[in-house]
């Protein structure tokens, strides 16, 4: 009886053995992949379509959960104070179509807010700035995600085969400027004590356009910085003494903090408007000459935002006419049909 | 036991002859199908990696950071020194108080009629070229006065061990005399050398400039004051702002132990208190832990008490004190505490400081000054911490309540 234990145990730790125990085991798996070769071909290519292209019908895996939220401002004023009519409807679709695609393409994730009327934001109650409620919304909504883009109703992501990640959140260093020396509408001081921006990240990437700060398409980074700006944009004293000059609301309360509060300046930065928030020829009107302002079809702008469209311009029509410019821009040179 | 010791071995015969029979008909085919697999996940794994290292690009050198300004202070240049204790000459008292805020600082009246002083950083140059034209000895003496005052606000730490503590006290020298100055600043400095403590010190005028007019009260210097100490000592990790209206009673007390660390900040943290006593709607936090807070504050009556209050080094309390300065809650018309009313307002608004705030009892770094023994929990009791003469203007018996504690604790 021990012999026999003894002998099984030899068999068993023998060397040569365990080598050709592994080596079973890897003939094994070359031979079954050898007898379904097809299918081992289609597996492995659809695994690979799956986590490198966009390409639609097939489930794509990712392996890391989403890290930028885009956040569409829709449905202004929400049929309040006047009916929404077929062309406010169509803008509607198309922008939300717009972005969906953008997302979907780029595995972002897309929340859609509302941006109805409400008596806590008029005048006499006001509570909050709303895009500044809806920020902290998305921030507590998506907990994992790192980077949050806003866009306003009115613009259109022309270059939706650009990721934000090799646009823009890659590169944000040497894209952006911390400080107002070349482009500053507003005269800001450009010096303030106690900025250091060495030592801290970009939280909040902005534009700024004829008329000063631009928020309609901007990134903010989820960060105690970013959480602490929210909590103290909307202030009631500060509202008090200034609801009269900040016609822009929260763009302008934001002015106002940068120009005041060392630890706001620091963690902003500003891109080129035609970066992420190109203008149609109708907005910025009194500087129609400067380039660069405006949407251009030959150096391929990412995003067009039809700024004030509504204040007495055609907003159905300017969308329309991205969406055509878009779609052409689009296809592709095998494409006739 | 024969028939399984067959049994076992079985399969591995079976496995040989798979091996024998794919050596032959293995096709290069398939093995480097099986590589590029491989490659190409590990690829898609690596460009994951890769994405998150560019994440942190900004810890990498800035390409255009060569016209970033850099960090600076109210002026253009610091004065290094490593000296923990930093306080102005408070022997130039008498004469700047002759100088008076006009003689210290170049002012412009608006149209509105209110006159704002001017924050000068040149004055160097400037005193050294009136130097040259005047030899009289009394201007003389006067000018190195006046620069020295100039000067004090450029002083910066830069000694290698930064103490844990900085005490901040701002000086008045309208308020006081010389001599009762001299016990203030002696009162800190005993005390701080003790503890290996440092201290920070400077007059308040020297923040007049920051003022938008010359109606703006004085109280506001506090704030500009602390934030100031929080440049002078980036490394220190707590700020207490004792104001001058206050002597430190017990040497003893190591304030650390006493109070900043957790464990001992935790039990005593009045948790779920009004911020406006004792109906006010908004209370502190229940849930706030006492390693997450940046602010301590005691209260009295109705108000919080800026006597004494310390402050936490970071980013919460350098934007808590730049918001709490800011040029709109000072120009508001309906703060009659000034800085006091301002952070109750803060607090009761902005969920993010109060979240960071604890409240504790009055006795712990601020017992009121009371003129008979009282026996309670506000009041300054024997062996107390810090005797606060809060409101000691009004009561007009400041020097002699400083000369009364003075001599308890110097006894």
């Amino acid at each position: 009886m021990f012999n026999n234990i003894d002998i099984e145990s030899d068999f068993k730790y023998s060397p040569k053995d365990k080598l050709n125990q592994s080596n079973t085991i890897i003939s094994q798996l070359l031979y079954y992949l050898n007898k379904y070769k097809k299918f081992v071909f289609a597996i492995v290519s659809l695994v690979l379509i799956s986590l490198f292209t966009n390409f639609p019908l097939i489930p794509h895996l990712r392996l890391t959960s989403p890290k930028v939220v885009i956040i569409l401002a829709a449905n202004e004023g929400g049929g309040v104070l006047k009916w929404k009519g077929a062309q406010e409807w169509s803008i509607e679709r198309s922008s939300i179509a717009n972005k969906k695609d953008y997302a979907q393409r780029h595995g972002y994730d897309l929340t859609i807010k509302d941006m109805t009327l409400k008596k806590r934001y008029s005048h006499e109650w006001r509570e909050s700035w709303e895009k500044v409620d809806i920020l902290k919304q998305a921030f507590r909504q998506n907990p994992n995600a790192e980077w949050f883009w806003w866009l306003d109703l009115h613009t259109y992501i022309m270059e939706p085969q650009l990721s934000l990640e090799e646009h823009i959140i890659n590169n944000l260093n040497n894209l952006t400027t911390r400080q107002l020396n070349d482009f500053n509408p507003l005269n800001i001081k450009l010096d303030a004590p106690y900025v250091d921006y060495e030592n801290n990240p970009i939280d909040l990437v902005i534009t700024q356009d004829c008329g000063g700060f631009n928020l309609g398409s901007f990134l903010i980074r989820k960060s105690k910085w970013s959480e602490t700006l929210l909590d103290v944009w909307w202030d009631p004293v500060f509202y008090e003494q200034m609801h009269m000059s900040w016609e822009h609301k929260e763009q302008d309360a934001l002015e106002t903090l940068y120009e005041l509060l060392p630890w706001v300046r620091e963690r902003i930065a500003f891109l080129p408007l035609r970066k992420i928030n190109s203008f149609p020829q109708g907005a910025c009107s009194e500087q129609s000459d400067d380039p660069r302002y405006f949407y251009n079809e030959d150096d391929r702008d990412f995003v067009v935002n039809m700024a004030g469209c509504d204040w007495g311009r055609d907003c159905w029509n300017e969308m329309e006419h991205y969406k055509a410019v878009s779609k052409k821009l689009q296809t592709p040179w095998y494409k006739f049909w | 036991m024969q028939l399984s010791y067959n049994n076992k071995f079985k399969p591995q015969k079976n496995a040989n002859q798979f091996f024998l029979k794919l050596k032959k008909s293995i096709s290069t085919n398939s093995i480097i199908l099986i590589i590029l697999s491989i490659i190409i996940i590990s690829l898609y794994i690596l460009s994951i990696q890769f994405n998150w290292i560019k994440k942190f690009g900004w810890f990498g050198s800035h390409s255009n950071s060569n016209s970033i300004i850099p960090l600076h202070g109210y002026y253009k240049d610091d004065i290094l020194t490593k000296n923990t204790l930093i306080f102005p000459s408070i022997e130039h008292a008498p004469l700047l108080r002759e100088l008076g805020i006009d003689g210290l600082f170049e002012s412009i009246v608006d149209p509105q009629g209110l006159k704002h002083y001017k924050l000068t950083d040149s004055f160097d140059s400037e005193d050294s070229l009136l130097n040259n034209k005047l030899d009289d000895e009394s201007t003389n003496q006067m000018l190195k006065i006046k620069n020295s005052f100039l000067n004090h606000g450029k002083l910066k730490f830069n000694g290698g061990n930064t103490p844990e503590i900085i005490i901040v006290t701002g000086v008045d020298f309208e308020k006081y005399e010389l001599s009762h100055l001299t016990k203030i600043v002696q009162n800190r400095v005993n005390y701080a050398q003790r503890k290996n403590y440092g201290i920070y010190v400077r007059w308040l005028q020297e923040f007049i400039p920051l003022l938008e007019n010359s109606q703006q009260s004085k109280e506001w210097c506090k704030i500009f004051l602390i934030r100031a100490a929080m440049y002078t000592f980036p490394n220190a990790k707590y700020f207490w702002y004792l104001d001058e209206d206050a002597i430190i009673m017990n040497y003893n007390i190591d304030l650390y132990k006493y109070l900043l660390h957790p464990k001992a900040l935790e039990p005593i943290m009045l948790k779920d208190q009004p911020i406006i006593p004792p109906n006010g709607v908004i209370h502190t936090f229940k849930n706030t832990k006492a390693e997450n807070v940046e602010l301590i504050l005691t209260q009295i009556g109705q108000d919080l008490n800026l006597n004494s209050f310390i402050i936490k080094n970071g980013f919460y309390s350098k934007s808590l004190l730049e918001f709490w300065s800011d040029k709109l809650f000072r120009n508001y018309h309906n703060f009659p505490g000034f800085a006091e009313s301002a952070i109750t307002h803060i607090l009761q608004w902005h969920p993010v400081y109060l979240a960071r705030t604890a409240l504790i009892p009055p006795r712990t770094i601020a017992s009121l000054h009371s003129a008979i023994e009282l026996k309670d929990d506000i009041h300054y009791n024997e062996g107390d911490f810090v005797a606060s003469l809060r409101d000691c203007q009004s009561r007009k018996s400041c020097e002699s309540e400083i000369d009364l504690y003075w001599s308890k604790t110097e006894n």
